[in-house]
């Protein structure tokens, strides 16, 4: 494979520090030059940086699959290089027939109207942790509230002891804003371990007792006709903890820096709350959380005239698909009410976010809450770092932030 | 007018009807139920909202004036 003749070729490598030193500049360039181009980093793969590009790989999953293929490795293919040992994860890797059964057990879980049942919990959750700190007149937004607000939301529904809700939260957070090497990133880690553990007993004591929760809900499903079994439980809880615990607080992170910056739209925001609704699209798409996901070619084929071979690893960026003049007027300008609004943040095709209707919800409510609560919160900018690492996911570190400080005791 | 939506692109991201409920309908999880339908008239723009609110470009209309709205 590697002696084929592929182009164009680009020196790219989504993890550099050069990368990272100017991650939109990169992807523009990419996009602008050779939007699908071989790079030989990582052993080699397809980028993939314009919208028509992810809209080809990612809504033909028989040809660019997510499956591990030819062979399972023990390795996770949604990474670019793989980084991730381990079983194989539902549904992320895989793809129809298999995967619309595992779809058939999440989508209800998730849907609209399951989403809309949580309000209230989602209420709860955010009023309660800006309760905790709303009559200080500072906190971290990120630590306090974008953070663990998800956290207890997700974990709750799933019927995870809520006690060890932020040693979770912080263990995704910490893996993604701290480089390897640091000490928060080794945090994070030691916290992912703990996290498998109390899954692991929370599985074995809703099987013993089973309670009105997600996990309980799961062991009296079948899946390809047979009852869903413990390994495949914590499978799934893996990809719904780390889908929805640190995602949205990447989101609602982004836009409040932007709030921060952009003090007109904030105060428009204030002053028209509907336009949070078509506002919130436009935030998933300056911001999409995780910026490139990666697939694998399960035969010959050509993309965007490049000639792709089987086996061939695909990186695409959905962030610069968000950003590609050719579907969006003015792509680098905030547009409130931008209409059609077709970003790619939550994928495409049969591996499109299940969490995105709960997703949408919990954003509206942590930023309806800040702003009717903390309207002018101010960011410490001297202190904002935006994640080390931002091939694969964006947000930001913390964001320590004062405001005038209000009543607690609403909830 | 006519709108056609293309059931195997759907993903079920419900944004055809979270933008023209009046028209478009999703079923539990989301996905449209329908694959085809008459615009009654007066709901010609909002069922061009309808096609240009959908990521999956599952949804089409028969009518090239309110085709036009799309960039791709």
């Amino acid at each position: 494979m590697s002696d084929a003749s592929r182009c164009p070729e680009v020196d790219f490598d989504h993890h550099s520090p050069e990368f990272n030193a100017d991650a939109d500049g990169a992807w523009r360039r990419l996009r602008e030059t050779s939007p699908v181009a071989w790079s030989e980093h990582h052993g080699g793969f397809w980028v993939v940086a314009d919208y028509e590009g992810n809209h080809e790989v990612l809504k033909h999953h028989e040809v660019f699959t997510s499956e591990r293929w030819p062979v399972d490795d023990g390795w996770g293919t949604s990474f670019i290089p793989k980084s991730v040992q381990g079983g194989i994860t539902l549904p992320l890797e895989v793809d129809p027939p298999d995967h619309i059964a595992v779809r058939q057990l999440l989508n209800p879980l998730l849907s609209p109207a399951a989403s809309e049942a949580m309000r209230p919990r989602v209420t709860h959750w955010t009023t309660k942790h800006i309760d905790a700190v709303i009559e200080a007149g500072e906190c971290d937004l990120l630590y306090d509230i974008t953070s663990p607000v998800p956290a207890h939301i997700t974990l709750e529904w799933l019927g995870y002891p809520l006690e060890h809700a932020e040693t979770t939260s912080s263990a995704f957070h910490d893996m993604l804003g701290y480089a390897p090497g640091t000490e928060g990133f080794d945090r994070g880690f030691e916290n992912i371990g703990k996290t498998f553990e109390i899954l692991v007993d929370t599985i074995a004591a809703r099987r013993a007792e089973p309670r009105d929760d997600v996990i309980s809900s799961l062991m009296t499903q079948e899946l390809f006709g047979e009852p869903v079994d413990d390994d495949t439980i914590l499978n799934m809880c893996i990809v719904l903890v780390g889908g929805g615990v640190d995602t949205t607080t990447s989101l609602t992170s982004s836009a409040l820096v932007h709030l921060d910056r952009d003090r007109e739209l904030r105060r428009r925001l204030v002053a028209e709350p509907e336009l949070l609704g078509p506002a919130t699209e436009e935030f998933l798409r300056m911001y999409p959380p995780l910026a490139t996901i990666a697939r694998t070619a399960r035969q010959d084929t050509e993309l965007r005239g490049c000639p792709v071979s089987a086996g061939d690893r695909v990186l695409v960026s959905r962030h610069s698909a968000n950003f590609d003049a050719g579907q969006f007027e003015n792509p680098d300008e905030f547009v409130a009410d931008r209409f059609p609004n077709r970003h790619v943040s939550f994928g495409l095709g049969v591996h499109r976010c299940v969490g995105s209707h709960l997703a949408r919800l919990m954003f509206r409510e942590m930023l309806t809450q800040i702003l009717e609560r903390m309207p002018d919160y101010e960011i410490d900018q001297s202190a904002l770092a935006p994640y080390p690492d931002r091939g694969f996911a964006q947000g930001w570190v913390r964001l320590p932030a004062r405001f005038t400080p209000g009543s607690g005791g609403l909830a | 007018m006519r709108i056609r939506v293309d059931r195997s692109r759907c993903s079920g991201h419900a944004l055809c009807f979270g933008t023209a409920p009046q028209l478009f309908s999703v079923d539990d999880d989301g996905y449209s139920n329908v694959d085809e339908l008459e615009v009654p008239a007066g709901l010609e723009e909002q069922a061009q909202r309808g096609m240009l609110a959908c990521p999956e470009r599952a949804i089409s209309i028969d009518d090239a004036e309110f085709r036009s709205g799309d960039r791709r």
